[in-house]
């Protein structure tokens, strides 16, 4: 938030829409605001639309480096299933980190042959090597109420609040500040009433918190020593 | 499958294994060996034992087994860390002490069976100018730029580690250090356990020692 201009959103880049750069002015100073425009080309292939952040400390002796926390937010549209869907986002996203640090296919220039043939040489992550605090969220039309706000629910006190402004963060007509459950539900034809009342009930906790839930307690604890060695 | 430990042993006809490394020469059809023998009924190589000096680890100990002895973690934790940052638990649950520290380079050239200097041919395949030498030797490199891939390798060489082995000559014990050997010494080894391959490539012989760590 000190660092200010594009950071917390009293500067948007040049080429978002007019709409966007009213919203980021008004979000301004109040946390970390990212803009951006698709830039994608339009050949066939299509990305996801999610946005990431990580904090990384690095050993600059050694070159080892620890993801200190993560947080992906996804232009989703309707969220059924929240909890699908953050699996299917930090998932991703873990592979996303793996592409990025650990692994490549390596071909010898001159004979064309492929040299990384085994998984020691195209190391995927493990769990070992994601991030102790991993978290998503989701942005566009919900369902389920504040489903898709979920990273602002759980921990905001103990953790840096990021608050990501997406091209459409606030539906085409700003219902996000009527209370959730006085909102009209839209059901597609083909959801069934009771899938959508599930989808209702499972608005909650949408962290997913690796450090807390099924995650390695002994890398933890290792994991947290040094990195408040590192912040001494 | 041997019950016991012998000299015998390395008169045996074939290739003989510890595990791991092997399976993957053995994948590629790179290494065909006409008969493979499993050493690991071997008890009298197994374990962590304390010694007046220091302590005794058999070679055949796996890397789990290390980990999670409590003279290794309590005296010589550094050997502890070591084997536990050796790839994955599937593979520390199976790999052992003496595999680990007498397993071929993993230069992805030599491993892919390509005819190198190592494996008897007349070129570095990861040396030329446009090859692809990512995890290879820059520094102090001779023909050959593959380095030893051995996780505890380090932490022995630091800790004076002495291996016992046993070979067709007798028992021999070397320092740690002495163990690894550069290309400068000899192209065709990492370390001076591992016997020179046969012309049809497999070996001829197998020396699975036993090591000790005296300090």
């Amino acid at each position: 938030l000190n660092w200010g201009g594009t950071y917390d959103g009293h500067e948007a880049p040049a080429d978002v829409n007019p709409v966007t750069k009213a919203s980021v002015a008004a979000l301004a100073g109040q946390g970390l605001v990212a803009t951006a425009r698709d830039k994608y080309p339009r050949d066939g292939t299509t990305f996801s639309y999610v946005a990431s952040f990580a904090e990384v400390e690095v050993d600059v002796e050694t070159g080892k480096y620890y993801i200190v926390d993560f947080l992906a937010y996804a232009d989703v549209g309707s969220v059924i299933h929240p909890r699908a869907l953050g699996g299917q986002i930090l998932g991703r996203s873990i592979l996303g980190i793996g592409h990025a640090l650990g692994q490549k296919w390596v071909f010898d220039p001159h004979y064309g042959v492929m040299l990384s043939t085994r998984f020691y040489q195209n190391k995927p992550p493990t769990i070992l090597d994601v991030p102790v605090d991993m978290r998503w969220g989701g942005a566009g039309h919900s369902r389920s109420g504040n489903a898709c706000r979920c990273s602002r629910h759980r921990g905001a006190a103990r953790r840096r609040r990021v608050r990501l402004h997406l091209e459409r963060p606030l539906g085409r007509t700003g219902r996000r500040h009527l209370p959730p459950r006085a909102r009209e539900p839209r059901h597609h034809s083909d959801v069934s009433a009771s899938w959508a009342a599930h989808a209702a009930s499972l608005d909650g906790p949408h962290l997913m918190e690796i450090g807390k839930h099924g995650g390695n307690p002994r890398r933890d604890a290792s994991f947290r020593a040094v990195s408040a060695e590192f912040r001494r | 499958m041997p019950r016991t430990f012998s000299n015998n042993l390395d008169r045996t006809p074939g290739y003989s294994r510890g595990g791991l490394d092997s399976f993957d020469w053995l994948k590629d059809r790179i290494k065909k060996p006409k008969a493979v023998v499993d050493l690991s009924g071997i008890e009298e190589l197994k374990g962590v034992r304390p010694r007046s000096e220091g302590i005794e680890i058999g070679a055949l100990t796996t890397l789990t087994e290390i980990v999670n002895d409590p003279i290794v973690k309590a005296k010589y934790s550094l050997l502890a860390q070591a084997s536990e940052s050796v790839a994955s638990p599937q593979i520390r649950n199976q790999g052992t002490l003496g595999g680990n520290v007498s397993q071929d380079t993993r230069c992805w050239y030599y491993r892919g069976g390509w005819p190198c200097y190592r494996a008897g041919g007349n070129i570095c395949y990861a040396d030329t100018p446009v090859s692809r030498n990512r995890e290879h030797a820059i520094l102090h490199a001779d023909r050959c730029v593959a380095v030893n891939p051995s996780d505890s390798a380090p932490a022995l060489i630091a800790l004076d580690a002495k291996f016992v082995m046993h070979t067709s000559k007798g028992e021999e014990v070397v320092d740690a250090q002495d163990y690894f050997i550069g290309p400068d010494i000899d192209i065709t080894r990492m370390h001076i356990l591992r016997p020179r391959p046969t012309p049809d490539g497999h070996s001829d012989s197998v020396h699975m020692g036993r090591q000790a760590i005296l300090f």
